[in-house]
């Protein structure tokens, strides 16, 4: 990235914006601002969709499934007509039997049996761990134990009896639901959405699913063992809730399924989605998206950052960070980890929405700029889902780079000492210094990614905020040359503070990664030769224990523990899967 | 959509006792026969068994926890705050190597049985070892008669065979799992007894009776009954297999005698057909 604007044209934007019209056309330092268009009541936003395809397949199946089970167990009269249907058929069937015919259903039924089944699941769990693909292990796992649950417990409920014709073949329990159909099912469609990417493919494998599943319920049928309706109901009930649940719990859109092996967090905005984003920014902000492209992703694990050319003279880009509600589960999930491991160090409560979130960078990100802090001038907020999705657009610091790669003089350690100094007299923290989000641009530091600052933040923070931003500055120089510039803008306390604060926990993995090689090639250890250089000051307690850490450490052992309760239970055989 | 589907399920769980719906139990007592889905799955699970196991009374605190049925065997658990202790199941025919038969009170029923258990009452068996042993040993039961050790009845007998070798006495006692008091010409002096048991380490000497009561308490064996019965009847056996312990155990072969029955497979044909679950 290099430089972008100046500080006058990014003011101007940002002035400007909020009076440009529907009708009017103008250009804002050379990006053409089209106007904007308010959505009129009732609209839908440009991202939420009808169910297409599977989607309307399912429902239909699962509305099918319903009429036919009030049909079946709600009224004696229908129940006693699909009986005879059901047996109708059955014994039409019996009469064909032969010899032959029995050794092929034997064989078509291993296809429902308990080993086979097996060997499916854990194959595909091993996948997935091998993949990295943990929302789609536990998908799986949440997918089987749900159907197999729901299965056994509505099998005692209705208590159907088998089917009313001589049985040839193996079978275990109550007759209704088909409990080996239903355990295929679900298997081979958690297989296709977790194994087989979007598209032909996974269709290919659905239709494959549906075959074999097919054959199941022929076999079945032929050595008496299940009612027709039986295995129908299992036909269309499995797929369903799999479905149901990996749309839910791990949407397509969110997780995306690749052949290839690391972690697909970040949202796809090609499609549909890469649509929504040209027309919400055009309606939204007025500015006409040319093209849209992934950016730093390898940097961003808490939302999907994009850079957007916008229609200028000349064309330019604007920086994007887009978030939805698994980003949102995210950030819950990563606070929960830091109150276990570290207790509260500072606030830890979650945002209950999407709109919170970015509402609250939003609201840091304008209050760094009016506050002094030189960061990206943000442009707003484009709602893509309502409460679900949201982008948030800024200006793209455009020629910028990390201040570990670039060249550092006196003015420039002085300079990102000020951001900390501006910051600490404004009552403001980023709590997110590492080298990727300090950068240099046009010979000035400016601080980027301010989604985890505070406001008022506590003294422990703001002096962990200088011991990264001194550290970092240390990386290109030296530990001595750094303290005696920060020794310009802070008292010598605060600097022996800093490092009484610092641990490997308070430094950003970007950082301690760095330092460790530092440490390996060169034998220092700047962190410890910033403690000899800083006055004595007693180490900073970081653990804190409350009574939510408590319970969140006590959940997580519990959960840990039947984590490996449930491995242990498979490796002996009698487990779920 | 999410009104219709509510719609729907609210429907169907109104009419939902409109119809015969849940497994229901195995009751041996239905007059008319009526029968349920338990009974059915039951003998499609061992179509040539004639009976099937029954429930003919309730008792407090029995619980039939799993039901179950697959081909070729079907039955239940019983429970008691949540631990199964019995497991009653029909198969087509059951492995009675080692059992005892006895007497199955059914004309076409035999009974076996394979049990272990622990009875309630403590036995202690004096071995005195001289005369004046043998009639301090009767002082002693004299005055211990009616003991009782945590509720549990303490039933003395004095070994009087004074020819065989007290090793082989003791042996013996311990095959009936009796506590021993060996009481020499010294203990009968002194008044005190010399204490073997099987479950103890050591024999502990020089005890008082009442001692060597206390030292009985602390390592008495919980009462238990486990183990098998079999009735074997024309195309099947119903097996009933006993685990319990404690207080249950005092009573549970008694209980189970009265409680459980033998539900002639024709009745439930026969019932399902008339339901018209059976179409012809």
């Amino acid at each position: 990235m290099t430089g972008a604007t100046d500080d006058s044209r990014r003011t101007s934007i940002a002035r400007e914006l909020p009076v440009v019209g529907e009708r009017r056309e103008v250009r804002l330092a050379g990006i053409r601002v089209a106007g904007r268009r308010r959505r009129p009541s009732g609209e839908r936003s440009s991202l939420e969709r009808d169910l297409r395809g599977a989607g309307r397949f399912w429902l239909i199946g699962g509305i099918v499934m319903i009429i036919l089970w009030i049909s079946l167990f709600a009224f004696p009269a229908s129940a006693d007509w699909w009986t005879r249907q059901d047996t109708a058929l059955l014994r039409r069937i019996v009469e064909i039997r032969t010899a032959a015919l029995t050794s092929v259903a034997d064989a078509v039924a291993l296809l429902g049996s308990e080993w086979f089944l097996r060997v499916l699941r854990i194959g595909t769990l091993l996948a997935l761990v091998f993949l990295h693909r943990w929302r789609h292990f536990f998908a799986v796992i949440l997918a089987i134990l749900a159907v197999q649950a729901s299965v056994e417990l509505i099998g005692y409920l209705i208590g159907r009896p088998r089917p009313f014709v001589p049985i040839i073949g193996g079978w275990e329990g109550p007759s209704h639901p088909s409990q080996p159909v239903a355990q295929l099912a679900v298997t081979l469609v958690a297989m296709a959405y977790t194994l087989l990417p979007s598209g032909r493919r996974r269709t290919w494998g659905f239709a494959a699913a549906g075959v074999l599943v097919g054959a199941l319920i022929c076999a079945q049928l032929y050595l008496g063992v299940d009612n027709p309706s039986d295995a129908l109901v299992s036909a269309l009930y499995a797929p369903a809730v799999t479905v149901v649940l990996f749309r839910w719990f791990a949407p397509e859109s969110a997780f995306p399924v690749t052949w290839s092996r690391g972690v697909a967090a970040h949202l796809d905005v090609t499609g549909p989605r890469g649509d929504s984003i040209s027309q919400a920014v055009r309606d939204q902000l007025g500015l006409e998206v040319l093209s849209i492209e992934p950016f730093g992703l390898e940097g961003s694990g808490g939302s999907t950052p994009l850079r957007l050319k916008v229609a200028g003279d000349p064309d330019q880009y604007v920086f994007a960070k887009l978030y939805s509600s698994t980003h949102l589960r995210s950030d819950r999930w990563y606070k929960i980890g830091r109150t276990i491991l570290y207790g509260s160090l500072e606030d830890e409560v979650r945002f209950v929405s999407v709109r919170r979130l970015v509402e609250y960078e939003d609201y840091i990100q304008r209050l760094m700029n009016a506050a002094g802090v030189p960061s990206a001038e943000p442009f707003g907020i484009v709602e893509l889902i309502p409460e679900r999705e949201y982008l948030m657009v800024s200006e793209f610091l455009e020629g910028s780079e990390e201040l570990t790669k670039a060249e550092i003089d006196d003015k420039i350690i002085d300079d990102a000492l000020s951001v900390i100094r501006t910051m600490w007299d404004a009552g403001l923290a980023h709590r997110d210094v590492k080298p990727a989000n300090v950068m240099l641009n046009r010979g000035r530091v400016v601080l980027i990614d301010v989604a985890f600052g505070t406001v008022r933040p506590s003294p422990w923070r703001q002096a962990v905020d200088l011991a990264n931003m001194m550290v970092i500055l240390a990386l290109r120089t030296d530990a001595e040359r750094v303290y005696q510039r920060a020794l310009l803008q802070f008292a010598p306390e605060d600097l022996g503070e800093a490092f009484a604060a610092t641990r490997s926990v308070t430094l950003p993995s970007q950082s301690r990664s760095s330092l460790a090689l530092l440490r390996k090639e060169q034998g220092i250890d700047l962190v410890e030769e910033f403690r000899r250089l800083a006055p004595p000051t007693e180490p900073i307690s970081i653990q804190r224990w409350s009574p939510r850490r408590l319970r969140l450490t006590f959940g997580a052992l519990i959960v840990g523990l039947l984590g490996i309760g449930f491995v242990v239970l498979e490796f002996l055989g009698v487990g779920v899967l | 959509m999410r009104r219709l589907a509510l719609t729907v399920i609210v429907f169907a769980l109104a009419t939902g006792g409109c119809s015969n719906l849940g497994l229901g139990q195995a009751d041996c007592t239905s007059p008319d026969r009526e029968v349920s889905a338990a009974n059915i799955l039951t003998i499609q699970a061992v179509p040539t068994a004639r009976y099937t196991p029954c429930i003919r009374e309730s008792r407090l605190g029995w619980d039939t926890v799993e039901w179950f049925a697959e081909d070729g065997r079907a039955g239940f658990k019983i429970s008691r705050s949540i631990t199964p202790f019995l497991t009653a199941v029909v198969t087509p025919a059951c492995d009675i190597t080692g059992a005892t038969q006895v007497a199955s009170g059914e004309p076409d029923i035999e009974r076996f049985e394979d049990i272990e258990s622990q009875t309630p009452e403590i036995g202690i068996t004096i071995i005195p070892s001289s005369e004046r042993a043998l009639a301090r040993s009767r002082v002693i039961v004299d005055q211990l008669d009616e003991t009782e050790i945590d509720g549990r009845p303490v039933v003395f007998t004095i070994d009087e065979d004074a020819g065989d070798r007290v090793r082989a006495r003791v042996n013996l006692a311990f095959l009936f799992d009796q506590y021993v008091w060996i009481m020499s010409e010294l203990d009968a002096e002194e008044g005190k007894v010399e204490l073997r048991g099987k479950n103890l380490i050591e024999p502990i000497r020089g005890l008082t009776p009442l001692e060597a009561l206390d030292a009985i308490e602390d390592n008495v064996p919980d009462v238990f009954y486990k183990g098998k019965w079999y009735f074997v009847f024309d195309g099947g056996c119903i097996t009933y297999e006993f685990n319990a312990t404690g207080t249950l155990a005092e009573t549970i072969a008694e209980d189970a005698e009265e409680v459980f029955g033998f539900y002639p497979a024709r009745f439930v044909v026969e019932g399902a057909r008339d339901e018209g679950l059976i179409i012809e």
